[in-house]
C-alpha cells in the first residue's frame, strides 16, 4: 500500500462523517415510506400555507381597515382569523406523518441535523404554542369592548403572532437543507451557521412564502364562495364576485412572481443542473402553473355572473404543479444522499457483524463458564454465518481459505485481525475485523480451518481437538 | 456514538424531556382523554333534563380544554418527539422502527380526533336549532371521547414497551412489541386516572365558570363527584394490577425513582405524602358527593393540584424505574444496545464513534479521550458540574475539599452498577475508564463545563477504520499481508 495515498484519502474521508445506522430493518417497504412523505408532507404544507397565508391576510386587512376606517376590511379579516385556527390545528396534524416518514426513512440525517441545531430545533414548540396561543387571543377577544376600544393593540396580537410563525419555517428549512450534506456538518456550530451552509434557505423560505400568498389567495377564491359566507347583507362597498376577484388577483400575482423565485431556488440548490431527471419533473411542473396562470387571468376578466367556473380546473392543475415539486425534491434528495448513504449501510454492515460476533462469543463463553478454546465452537458461534466448508456464502468457503493459507495459520489470524477487500465484486459485504475475538481464540479457528479441510478431517459437529484447543476452558479471558 | 450530542449542561438533558413530556400528560389525560367523555356526559344531561345550564357548562369548560389541547396539548405531543430525538436518538429512532405501523395508526386517530374537537367546539353553537341537531351534536362528543382515548390507547403500547419489551428481544415484530407485559395493566390504570383528572380539572373551572348560582354549583359539584368515584375503583384495580407487572429488577428502584438519589432515604415520607394527597383527594369527592353544600368555592382548587402532583410523580416513577434502560433489556439508557456491549468493552467505543476527538487513548490524550468517553457514555443523564453532574456527585462521596483517588474512583465507576441497579454498566474498555477517571479530576480542578454540539458543533473522528473508498482504491495491493 502506498501510505501517502491513503494519507491523502483518509484526509478526504474525514471530512465527512460515516455514522451507522439504526441497525433495525424498515418496517415497511421504502416506496412506501417515500409515497407517505411525499403525500402527506404536501397536504401538511398546504395547511402551513393556508395558517400563515391566512394570518398575513388577517394582519393585512385589519391593519387597513385600522388605517382607512373601513367596516369591510375589518369583517373580512375577522372572516380570515375564524380560518386561521382551524388551518393551523390540521398543519400540525398532518405534520406527523411526514415526520414519521422522514425520521425512518433518513434517520440519521434527520436527527443530525437536529442535534446540530439544537436549542433553535426545540424552539419551535414553545415558539409555535405561543403563536397560536395568540392567534387564538386575538379570534376571540375581536369583539371585545376592550378590545373594541383598543383595536391597535389588538392588531399588535396578530403582527406579533405572524413575526413568530415567520421564524418556524427558517428552522425547518435548515435542518431539511442540512441534512443532505454530511460533507458541510463539520462547519456547523449552531443554527445560524447552519442556515448558511449555503443559501438555499433564504431562497426557498421566499419560494414558501410567496407560495403561502398564492395558495391563500385561491383558497380565498373558495372560501368567499361558500354560501354560509354572507356577503350582501355586510359588506357595503364590495359584492361577492368582487371578493372573488380580488383573490383571484392575489392568487394570479403571486404564482407569476413564483416564476422568478423559482429560479433562485433551483441556482442555490448545489448541483442541481446535473440533476436531468429532477429537472424534467420539475419543468413538466412548471408547464402545468404556465397554463394554470391562463386560466387565472380568464378567470380574472370574467363577468360577475361566471367569475369562479374554472376554479376546479387551476385548482388540479396547480396540483399537479405542487406534486411535481414535491417529487422532483425527493429526487434530489435521493441523489444527493446516494453515496453517502452507501457508505454508511458500508460500515453499518460491518460494525453490526463485529458487535454480533463478539455478542455470540460472549453468549458462549458464559454458557461454557470460561474462555473457549474450541476452534469448532468458535468457528460455529463467529464466523459460521458467512462461511462454509464447500458453500459459498457471504464470503469464500473454508476450501479456497485453507488453499491459500495452506500450512500458514497465522496468515489467517493475521488477516482476520485486518481484513482487506481482494474480491469487492464476488462478495460485497466487507468482512469486518476481528481483532476483539483475540489472537488464542483466532489461533483456534485458523487451526480448525486448516485441519477440517484436510481430506480427511471433514466438517462434522465434533472434530478431533487441536493441539492448543485441548485446554476449552481457563478460567479468565487473556487481554488483549 | 452515532449522532452529534446534544447536550445542556447545567439543567441536563433528562430535564428537557421531562418538562415537555409531564406539561403533555398534564394536559392530555385530565383534557382530553378525561374530559371529552365527561362533557358530552354533561351535554346529554342537559339534553335530558331540559336545563340549560348544564349545556352553557360543558361548553365553557370545553372551550378551555379546546384552547389548550389545540396548542400547548398538541404541540408538546410533537415536543416530545423531537426533545427525544436529540436527547436518545437512537431509543427514539428504534421505538419508530418497531412501532412504526402504531404510530401511523395513532396518526389516523389523531386526525380524526382534531377533526372532532373541531366540530364538537365550533358547532356547539349552531346545532342548538332542533333535538335532533343536539343529539348528532352529542354523537359527535361521543366519537371524540373514544378517539381521544384510542390515541392514548396507542401511545401506551410504545410506554410499556419501553419498561419491559417481553418477549420482543427473541422474537422481534410489531405485534410482540405491542403485547408486552406492562400494556394492558398500564392502560387500566392510565384510563381511569384520566377520568378523575377530568372532573377535578372541572371541579377547578367552575370556580370560574358558575360564579352565582349556587344551587346550580352544588349540583355540578355532586354531578362530577359522582362521575370521579365511579371511576375510582377502577383506578385501585389498574394500580394494582399495573404495579403487580412491574418487574422485579425494577422494583429495587422504587427508592430512588421516588425520591430522587439525595432524598431516597426518605422515600417513606414521600410516599406517605402521596398517599395522604390520595386520602384528601378521595374525601373531598366524598364531601362532593354527599354534602356539595359545604363545600367551599376555592376548596375544589386542591384536589386539581393535588391530582396533578400525583400524575406527575406517576410519571417520574415510570420514567426511572426502568432504568439502566431505556428500552428494556435491549438499549441502555446511554443509548448503546445490550448487544453492542461486548464489542465495545474489549475494543473501545471511541474505535467505533463518529465524533471523537481521538481514536485510542494514550497517556497524552487522556483527558480530551476523557471527554469524548464522557459525551458517550454519561452525558445521556449526567452534567459535568450541573443537575446530576460528576463533579457534585464525586464531592458527596468523596468530599469536595479531600484529593480524590483516581483507582478508587475507577473502581467505583467499574462496580456500580451492581451497587447502584439504576446505572448502566460502563460501556467503554479499561483504558477508556482510565481516561474518563482522568477526564472527571480534571473538571473538578479546572471547573470546565462541557458545551453541547448543538453550540460547539462536532469533531469528526480521526479515521482508525479504513473506509470503503479506501479499500477499494487500496484493493489492488493488499496482498501484502495476505500472501503466505
Amino acid at each position: 500500500m502506498t501510505p501517502t495515498l491513503l494519507n491523502l484519502i483518509t484526509l478526504a474521508q474525514t471530512q465527512t462523517p460515516v455514522p451507522h445506522d439504526i441497525p433495525l430493518p424498515l418496517p415497511a417497504p421504502r416506496e412506501l415510506i417515500v409515497g407517505v412523505l411525499i403525500a402527506m408532507f404536501l397536504v401538511h404544507i398546504l395547511f402551513v400555507n393556508l395558517m400563515l397565508g391566512g394570518t398575513i391576510l388577517t394582519a393585512f386587512f385589519q391593519g387597513r381597515s385600522i388605517l382607512k376606517g373601513s367596516n369591510d376590511d375589518d369583517i373580512l379579516a375577522y372572516e380570515i382569523a375564524k380560518t386561521i385556527t382551524v388551518n393551523k390545528s390540521m398543519a400540525v396534524v398532518m405534520g406527523v406523518a411526514p415526520l414519521l416518514a422522514i425520521n425512518v426513512i433518513y434517520t440519521v440525517y434527520f436527527y443530525t441535523a437536529n442535534a446540530l441545531t439544537g436549542y433553535v430545533w426545540i424552539g419551535i414548540v414553545p415558539t409555535a404554542i405561543t403563536a397560536f396561543l395568540l392567534l387564538y387571543l386575538h379570534k376571540y377577544t375581536w369583539h371585545s369592548d376592550f378590545m373594541q376600544a383598543h383595536r391597535k393593540l389588538h392588531h399588535s396580537i396578530v403582527v406579533f403572532a405572524l413575526l413568530l410563525l415567520f421564524c418556524i419555517p427558517f428552522v425547518f428549512l435548515t435542518n431539511i437543507n442540512l441534512m443532505l450534506f454530511p460533507e458541510k456538518w463539520g462547519q456547523v456550530q449552531g443554527f445560524f451557521s447552519a442556515m448558511f451552509i449555503n443559501n438555499n434557505v433564504i431562497s426557498r423560505f421566499l419560494h414558501f412564502f410567496n407560495a403561502s400568498l398564492a395558495v391563500t389567495g385561491l383558497f380565498m377564491v373558495w372560501y368567499v364562495g361558500l354560501p354560509s359566507f354572507k356577503v350582501e347583507d355586510r359588506f357595503t362597498e364590495i359584492n361577492r364576485a368582487g371578493l372573488k376577484r380580488r383573490f383571484y388577483m392575489m392568487a394570479a400575482a403571486f404564482t407569476v412572481f413564483q416564476f422568478a423565485i423559482g429560479p433562485l431556488v433551483w441556482l442555490t440548490l448545489p448541483n442541481s443542473s446535473s440533476m436531468d431527471a429532477m429537472n424534467v419533473v420539475l419543468v413538466i411542473g412548471i408547464l402545468f402553473a404556465v397554463i394554470a396562470v391562463i386560466l387565472l387571468t380568464l378567470e380574472l376578466k370574467a363577468k360577475d355572473e361566471v367569475i369562479g367556473h374554472m376554479f376546479k380546473p387551476i385548482v388540479i392543475l396547480l396540483s399537479v404543479t405542487v406534486l411535481c415539486m414535491g417529487t422532483g425534491r425527493h429526487m434530489y434528495r435521493e441523489k444527493t444522499l446516494m453515496s453517502h448513504t452507501l457508505d454508511m449501510e458500508y460500515e453499518t454492515d460491518i460494525y453490526v457483524k463485529s458487535r454480533d460476533a463478539a455478542w455470540q462469543l460472549k453468549q458462549l463463553e458464559e454458557a461454557e463458564g470460561g474462555m473457549v478454546l474450541d476452534g469448532a465452537k468458535l468457528f460455529n458461534t463467529i464466523c459460521a454465518t458467512c462461511h462454509a466448508k464447500d458453500t459459498v456464502l457471504a464470503g469464500p468457503t473454508l476450501m479456497e481459505i485453507a488453499q491459500i493459507y495452506k500450512g500458514n495459520p497465522k496468515g489467517i489470524v493475521e488477516w482476520a485481525k485486518a481484513p482487506g477487500r481482494k474480491r469487492a465484486e464476488q462478495f460485497p459485504a466487507p468482512m469486518p475485523a476481528m481483532g476483539h475475538v483475540g489472537e488464542e481464540r483466532l489461533t483456534a479457528i485458523a487451526n480448525y480451518i486448516l485441519k477440517v479441510t484436510q481430506p480427511d478431517g471433514g466438517v462434522d459437529a465434533t472434530p478431533a481437538p487441536e493441539p492448543a484447543a485441548t485446554d476449552t476452558t481457563t478460567t479468565e479471558p487473556a487481554a488483549q | 456514538m452515532d449522532f452529534p450530542i446534544f447536550h445542556m449542561d447545567d439543567a441536563g438533558n433528562r430535564m428537557l424531556i421531562a418538562v415537555i413530556a409531564i406539561i403533555h400528560v398534564m394536559i392530555n389525560h385530565p383534557m382530553a382523554v378525561g374530559m371529552m367523555p365527561l362533557i358530552t356526559l354533561m351535554e346529554y344531561f342537559g339534553y335530558k333534563t331540559g336545563q340549560k345550564k348544564w349545556d352553557t357548562l360543558a361548553h365553557k369548560i370545553l372551550f378551555v380544554c379546546f384552547i389548550i389541547t389545540t396548542t400547548a396539548g398538541a404541540l408538546t405531543g410533537v415536543g416530545i418527539w423531537l426533545s427525544t430525538s436529540l436527547i436518545n436518538p437512537y431509543a427514539i429512532g428504534s421505538l419508530i422502527r418497531v412501532f412504526f405501523w402504531g404510530w401511523f395508526t395513532e396518526w389516523i386517530i389523531f386526525v380524526i380526533e382534531v377533526s372532532l374537537i373541531l366540530a364538537y367546539y365550533l358547532l356547539w353553537p349552531k346545532m342548538q336549532h332542533s333535538p335532533k341537531a343536539k343529539l348528532n351534536h352529542i354523537r359527535i362528543g361521543l366519537t371524540l371521547s373514544i378517539a381521544s382515548w384510542g390515541t392514548m390507547a396507542i401511545i401506551v403500547a410504545i410506554l410499556g414497551f419501553m419498561m419491559d419489551p417481553g418477549d420482543w428481544t427473541t422474537t422481534p415484530g410489531l405485534v410482540t412489541g405491542v403485547l408486552n407485559p406492562l400494556y394492558l395493566p398500564q392502560l387500566a390504570f392510565r384510563t381511569p386516572l384520566a377520568m378523575i383528572g377530568a372532573g377535578l380539572f372541572a371541579w377547578f373551572l367552575m370556580i370560574f365558570f358558575v360564579k352565582k348560582d349556587r344551587e346550580f354549583l352544588n349540583k355540578a359539584i355532586r354531578f362530577v363527584a359522582i362521575w370521579s368515584l365511579c371511576w375510582l375503583p377502577l383506578l385501585m384495580v389498574g394500580a394494582l394490577w399495573y404495579h403487580d407487572r412491574i418487574p422485579t429488577m425494577m422494583q429495587s428502584n422504587y427508592d430512588v425513582a421516588i425520591a430522587t438519589q439525595q432524598w431516597a432515604a426518605k422515600s417513606n415520607d414521600l410516599l406517605w405524602i402521596t398517599w395522604v394527597s390520595f386520602i384528601i383527594v378521595v374525601a373531598t369527592l366524598a364531601i362532593g358527593l354527599l354534602k356539595p353544600r359545604f363545600m367551599p368555592r376555592l376548596a375544589l382548587l386542591i384536589p386539581f393540584v393535588l391530582i396533578t402532583a400525583l400524575l406527575g410523580q406517576f410519571e417520574r416513577v415510570r420514567e426511572f424505574i426502568r432504568k439502566p434502560y431505556v428500552i428494556g433489556n435491549y438499549m441502555y439508557a446511554n443509548g448503546i444496545r445490550v448487544e453492542d456491549y461486548p464489542l465495545l468493552q474489549s475494543e473501545g467505543m471511541l474505535k467505533y464513534a463518529t465524533y471523537t476527538h481521538v481514536r485510542e487513548v494514550t497517556e497524552d490524550n487522556k483527558v480530551i479521550a476523557g471527554q469524548d468517553v464522557f459525551n458517550i457514555a454519561c452525558t445521556r443523564c449526567h452534567t459535568t458540574q450541573g443537575v446530576n453532574g460528576m463533579v457534585p456527585k464525586f464531592n458527596n462521596l468523596y468530599g469536595a475539599d479531600k484529593p480524590w483517588d483516581a483507582t478508587a474512583m475507577k473502581a467505583y465507576i467499574q462496580g456500580m452498577h451492581n451497587a447502584r441497579p439504576f446505572m448502566p454498566p460502563f460501556p467503554g474498555n479499561d483504558a477508556e475508564l482510565e481516561a474518563l477517571v482522568a477526564y472527571i479530576l480534571h473538571i473538578k480542578q479546572t471547573g470546565e463545563t462541557l458545551p453541547g454540539m448543538q453550540s460547539g458543533g462536532i469533531v469528526i473522528s480521526p479515521d482508525a477504520s479504513p473506509k470503503k473508498t479506501v479499500q477499494i482504491s487500496a484493493s489492488g495491493d493488499d496482498t501484502s499481508n495476505a500472501t503466505p
